[in-house]
């Protein structure tokens, strides 16, 4: 992709960011890895490549096939309040893997960690994920996806003695192809939407989790997805799977390379709730940004992520931080199909440099005393733009649905601009919905107040945000939330206007 | 579905999964397969050349009684040769699964057993490929023992954290020290490791005597805490 026409200089609304720059963005590194990638370009030839690189069965061929074929026939959608330059489809490369080692005919380890380029494993401890499974937090378990692949999964035995089934899609399809045949695409259709149609002709690596019926997952979940590949575009696949009166709590967080260019990531991860399931995902979300002053490279995060509460009283739950990507695409959305099942939404989503977001939720109501609450904080800080739209749509059989939504944003600085657009389609008389917005801004009074007691600018900002963001802060798990925490704070640095 | 049916699917025996490593370091075969229609995959570990499953576990993903009739089989399998195991018949597995033996552990009979057919023949058909694999390189590190097969003294021992252990093992160590060597030894006590490994340094003790401190220390922690406690002496 070329990079897009921004402006040359753009300091934001407020300060310049060159000098904090490397510091704010320490994941901007490549690592040097041998890969099999495949020559850039879509069409029919590479989506068979790709499946056959995979090894993949033929029900999964077909389903790349027939979304490819829907591909074709899509526009890409314009809808959004993003701008950036047209995306040219065919100078990326759509699968790149590093290669294992090559056997050399020592004695097996059966450790799949001596099959990884250690340089691989050194990036990951960079990135603070480590395979070493006595080195990390017992309460974790992790898989790690490096371009179009998953390197490692840590304490698996852990999680089968349980019953849990945690591993790289490609193994999911491997071992249990016909668990992956019955879920694949039943929440988001291959032909759902444009970039949804693409992730489904040309997936890669992904997380596959299933958690048998009556089982709390001892474990959180957590997969982290890192682009290395600067030429290709990384397109995963997530699907989770919680069977009658289960439980599980799943974490994703991503970083990429800084890079001139724009990369696209378009991924997709499907939820499944049954009979009294509950799935919490997480997410924070920290892909390269771009170039704060003059918007150059970035990453373009087009993402499709969709829940369905199929059974009684089940809930999902998603919480997001939001603080890289040039461009975010993101509707994180339940679909409330059993009755007085549950859908929670809570969102920050933090917008400086030249970033754009436009990004929120959808709810649909269609069983009967179905509840949904989306909490969404949107901040936007120098020429960036930050955009709430939501949806919640009530569905005649709906009976006694109920909605609850507060959407704040809050601008720091003069030339950001945040946008709500919610849209309300309610076709029972019975429910109860909603809506609560408000927009501010960070005052020169409220600035004036911490520093008439001795704290600087940027510990006073730190401080306002942390407030303005506690509600959604506080249902993050305690490892991202303090993370998140200390993200949002240092993206902040240096957006004193 | 059963009451036993419904135990067994709420808290399965034998849950879970082997990996080659776990085969290559029990020095059996792997036999691992999934039915096409995506209700289970089994793992057997089988012993060559007798074709003895050794060891049984299953994942399943299918129908909710799915999880009951593999948890059922797994157990019947375990013990028998492989091809007695094939050979197994619905009509067997649904028995261990009923209330009373009058009455059938699903409402649709063995409906929900089909599938085992379908796991019987792909796992026998597996047979002339299974081989042992090499043992693993270097030593493998010690894995606690997974909690359905744990027994009532590891409920009690294994769950305490490793200050209590210590604790624990301290305060065994001063007793036998003072009630059966009766002076004033003390006891250094590091561990226990892995669970279950304890080293332990006498001061005061004639260095003759210090064996059979710690054999006396071990019958006690044996008896009083977990009888796989072992301890070695520091010299």
């Amino acid at each position: 992709m070329s990079a897009p026409d921004q402006p040359a200089s753009g300091a934001g609304g407020a300060g310049g960011f060159s000098a904090a720059d490397a510091e704010a963005y320490k994941y901007g590194f490549t690592t040097a890895v041998e890969a099999v990638t495949l020559g850039r370009g879509l069409n029919e030839e590479v989506i068979r490549a790709i499946s056959r690189a995979r090894g993949e069965p033929e029900f999964l061929l077909r389903f790349r096939l027939k979304a490819y074929a829907v591909f074709t026939t899509l526009e890409e959608p314009r809808w959004a309040r993003v701008e950036y330059p047209a995306i040219d489809y065919q100078a990326i490369a759509y699968y790149s893997a590093p290669k294992a080692r090559a056997e050399d005919g020592r004695q097996p380890t059966y450790n799949s960690l001596d099959e990884i380029d250690p340089e691989i494993l050194r990036t990951f401890e960079k990135l603070g994920i480590s395979a070493d499974e006595t080195k990390r937090l017992n309460n974790v378990a992790v898989d790690a996806v490096f371009d179009s692949t998953s390197v490692f999964t840590t304490n698996q035995a852990k999680l089968y003695d349980a019953g849990v089934i945690f591993c790289s899609f490609n193994e999911a399809v491997k071992h249990y192809p016909a668990l992956v045949e019955r879920w694949l695409g039943t929440v988001v259709p291959l032909a759902d939407n444009y970039f949804a149609a693409l992730n489904s002709a040309v997936f890669s690596d992904g997380s596959f989790v299933y958690i048998p019926p009556y089982t709390r997952c001892p474990l959180e979940l957590s997969t982290y997805f890192r682009i290395n590949n600067t030429d290709s575009g990384q397109f995963e696949r997530t699907l989770i799977i919680a069977d009658v009166g289960s439980h599980v709590s799943y974490l994703e967080g991503c970083t990429a390379p800084k890079a001139s260019k724009h990369q696209l990531h378009a991924a997709v991860v499907e939820l499944v709730a049954l009979d009294d399931a509950e799935i919490k995902y997480s997410t924070v979300q920290n892909w390269y940004a771009g170039d704060p002053q003059t918007g150059e490279g970035g990453v373009y995060n087009f993402v499709t992520k969709r829940g369905a509460c199929r059974g009684r009283r089940s809930k999902i739950s998603w919480t997001q931080v939001e603080t890289g990507s040039a461009i975010t695409w993101k509707y994180p959305s339940c679909i409330l199909i059993g009755d007085d099942s549950v859908g929670e939404f809570y969102s920050v989503a933090l917008t400086n440099g030249h970033m754009q977001a436009d990004t929120g939720t959808k709810m649909v109501h269609i069983g009967a005393n179905t509840r949904s609450t989306i909490i969404s904080k949107g901040i936007a800080a120098d020429v960036s733009s930050n955009v709430y739209r939501g949806l919640v749509k009530v569905f005649p059989k709906a009976e006694g649905a109920r909605n609850y939504t507060q959407c704040d944003s809050m601008l720091v600085g003069k030339r950001c601009t945040a946008h709500t657009y919610p849209y309300i389609d309610v076709q029972n008389p019975s429910a109860q919905v909603e809506h609560e917005a408000s927009t501010s801004k960070i005052s020169e009074e409220q600035l004036f107040y911490f520093r008439s007691r001795g704290i600087n600018a940027e510990e006073a900002i730190a401080a306002i945000v942390s407030g303005f963001c506690k509600d959604v802060l506080a249902v993050l798990p305690l490892e991202f939330a303090a993370e998140a925490h200390k993200l949002l704070t240092l993206k902040l640095e240096h957006s004193v206007g | 579905m059963s009451a036993a049916s419904e135990a067994r699917l709420r808290r399965p025996r034998t849950r879970g999964a082997f990996m080659p490593l776990d085969a290559a370091s029990r020095q059996l075969a792997l036999l691992s397969v999934a039915n096409p229609g995506g209700d289970a995959r089994l793992y057997w570990l089988v012993e060559l050349p007798a074709l003895t499953v050794s060891d049984t576990r299953f994942l399943a993903f299918g129908a909710l009684s799915g999880h009951a009739v593999m948890d059922a089989f797994s157990e019947l399998a375990r013990g028998r040769t492989v091809a007695d195991a094939c050979r197994l018949t619905a009509e067997q597995v649904e028995s261990l699964l009923r209330d009373d033996p009058a009455t059938p552990a699903f409402p649709d009979g063995l409906k929900p057993l089909a599938f085992l057919r379908e796991l019987q023949d792909l796992a026998e058909a597996e047979v002339p490929q299974l081989a042992l694999l090499p043992r693993p390189a270097g030593t493998v590190a010690y894995q606690r023992k997974r909690q359905a097969d744990w027994s009532a003294e590891d409920r009690s021992w294994l769950p305490l954290s490793l200050l209590k252990k210590a604790a624990a093992v301290e305060a065994v160590c001063a007793r036998v020290l003072r009630e059966r060597l009766g002076h004033q030894a003390a006891a250094i006590v590091d561990g226990p490791h892995d669970d279950y490994q304890v080293t332990i340094r006498f001061t005061g003790l004639e260095a003759e005597q210090a064996p059979t401190a710690g054999a006396l220390i071990q019958d006690d922690l044996r008896s009083s805490l977990h009888s796989q406690l072992t301890v070695t002496v520091d010299a």
